[in-house]
């Protein structure tokens, strides 16, 4: 597929072709401005390829209407690298949020937020608040967010990227339990240590054409 | 679970932007109570007029010597008859004969001044036509048509008064009107300003709904509902704001006028039966409003 936007008049995306596999854990490297984002997007179906095709969990995005783009997208979690946390809500209404707003039921609600909070290792704070948490909390909570209504794909736009090493280390453990549930995970990344430690595969775009596809992958050298 | 959730989204929503909230509940109001108003002095206006109708009748006498030649008014009067009703600008023509002038000259009189009667003969008075105009307003012109009809003495009605009576009316009319349209313009502006800070102020939350699949009904209805709530309260001041113009001020002012059955009254009753109109114009403007506003702006 192909995207350019109006401003650039380099595309932001040029005839990339990839196929991630259902279950499968994914890198998605490349410097600012090589068109990560871009991707990202494109997956979310907050924007459409100028051309070609883009098939997410079984759905043609570039032929999918406005009004059914909600529905897949409960299919679909997110986490950014800036938490997006509600302040005013306690961590487990942050995560009962995503299903809320979706009109699961209360019974749902009360069933799956705990479960999903001690999966992250965190039922203990469930009442707290973001600001009280650290930076490593407070991704784990985006995270049990985004898998709390188990999605088939979990997107994660520079998870670690305010994290220090350490707390990296336990966000990415947790990513690949995540995994391991059967959700695919495609994850960009600048972190150079974490790609080359998890030798997963890892896709790299330079100007937006994807110029290396790796199975078990790590950073490379010189970048 | 959608009801408590958009309820409390709702309610927080109104206590964050409170100063905001008070903003619009206090246009709308002054908007609304300006346009009840208006509409108030249209229905009171043409309630009125109905009083007045009898001062743009054309009194039209008939010469003595024709009214008594020709009382059953087939001849003569008969024709003068013709004339009036062929008359452009004239709506009816009503005809009474001398001797039901002379029973209405001495039922009109016999008690103020009978002496008056007394020495009145019957044949004294001669026959006369009561024409009704079709536009009020052009009684000049009918008086001018009328001019060159012979064997009659035309007394025109008081057109002009009522006239000027009423264009006092619709000035005060169009002036409520015109407020009425300029506030609610800014109600309109300060309902979208409001919607647009209220989405800015809670983009993150916006944005979460938006990834996580909410319909775009769940991610609207609380900022929509918002804007209603503000507008029916404010609605609803505005009525409480026309109960009180009417009870503290109007029923003194027109206390005279009332008593002289010359304007209609203004009643508490009047002024219940806009309420519903009220409410639902505040609520109708600002749902649309609301909502236009987050398509326009808020990304989906």
């Amino acid at each position: 597929m192909t995207k350019s936007y109006a401003s650039s008049t380099r595309p932001a995306l040029s005839d990339v072709c990839v196929e991630i596999a259902k279950g499968e854990f994914a890198f998605l490297i490349g410097a600012s401005g090589s068109g990560k984002s871009t991707f990202l997007r494109l997956l979310l179906r907050e924007d459409t390829p100028d051309s070609g095709t883009l098939v997410v969990a079984g759905h043609d995005l570039t032929r999918m209407k406005s009004s059914s783009v909600p529905a897949f997208r409960r299919t679909l979690g997110c986490v950014f690298q800036d938490f997006r946390l509600l302040e005013g809500k306690t961590v487990a209404e942050n995560v009962a949020f995503a299903l809320q707003v979706i009109g699961k039921s209360r019974r749902t609600i009360d069933k799956v937020v705990p479960e999903t909070l001690e999966m992250v290792g965190l039922a203990r704070e469930a009442d707290r608040r973001p600001h009280e948490l650290s930076g490593g909390e407070q991704q784990r909570v985006a995270i049990a967010r985004a898998f709390v209504n188990r999605p088939l794909l979990l997107l994660a736009d520079e998870p670690t990227g305010n994290l220090d090493p350490e707390t990296s280390e336990d966000i990415m453990l947790l990513l690949d339990r995540i995994n391991r549930t059967g959700t695919t995970v495609l994850m960009a990344t600048h972190d150079r240590h974490i790609v080359d430690r998890s030798r997963r595969r890892v896709v790299e775009l330079v100007d937006g054409k994807v110029v290396r596809d790796d199975d078990r992958g790590t950073y490379g050298v010189d970048r | 679970m959608a009801v408590t959730f958009i309820a409390s989204e709702v309610w927080q929503g109104l206590r964050r932007n409170l100063s905001m909230t008070l903003a619009m509940i206090i246009t709308t109001a002054v908007a609304l109570a300006m346009l009840g108003a208006g509409v108030l002095v249209v229905m009171t206006a043409s309630a009125s007029q109905a009083k007045y109708d009898y001062l743009n009748e054309f009194r039209v006498y008939v010469d003595r010597s024709i009214s008594l030649e020709d009382p059953d008014c087939t001849s003569a009067c008969g024709r003068i008859r013709a004339e009036l009703e062929a008359t452009d600008g004239v709506a009816s023509v009503e005809y009474k004969n001398p001797r039901q002038t002379y029973d209405e000259f001495v039922e009109l009189f016999s008690s103020t001044d009978p002496v008056l009667v007394e020495s009145t003969s019957p044949d004294a008075l001669g026959s006369r036509f009561t024409l009704t105009l079709v536009d009020p307003t052009r009684a000049e012109s009918v008086a001018q048509a009328l001019a060159d009809v012979e064997g009659i003495e035309i007394v025109q009605g008081q057109g002009e008064l009522v006239e000027r009576v009423f264009s006092v009316l619709d000035g005060v009319r169009n002036a409520a009107f015109t407020i009425a349209v300029v506030q609610l313009l800014a109600t309109v502006l300060l309902i979208a300003n409001m919607t647009q800070i209220a989405a800015f102020t809670r983009r993150t939350a916006v944005g979460i709904m938006r990834l996580v699949g909410a319909s775009r009904w769940y991610t609207d209805l609380p900022f929509i509902l918002e804007a209603v709530i503000a507008a029916v309260v404010g609605a609803l001041l505005a009525v409480g704001g026309l109960l009180a113009a009417k009870g503290v001020f109007l029923d003194r002012v027109l206390a005279e006028a009332y008593r002289a059955n010359l304007v209609e009254r203004i009643t508490t009753a009047d002024i219940l039966l806009l309420a519903p109109v009220l409410v639902a114009a505040g609520a109708v403007v600002s749902a649309l409003t609301a909502w236009a506003t987050l398509r326009i702006t808020v990304r989906h």
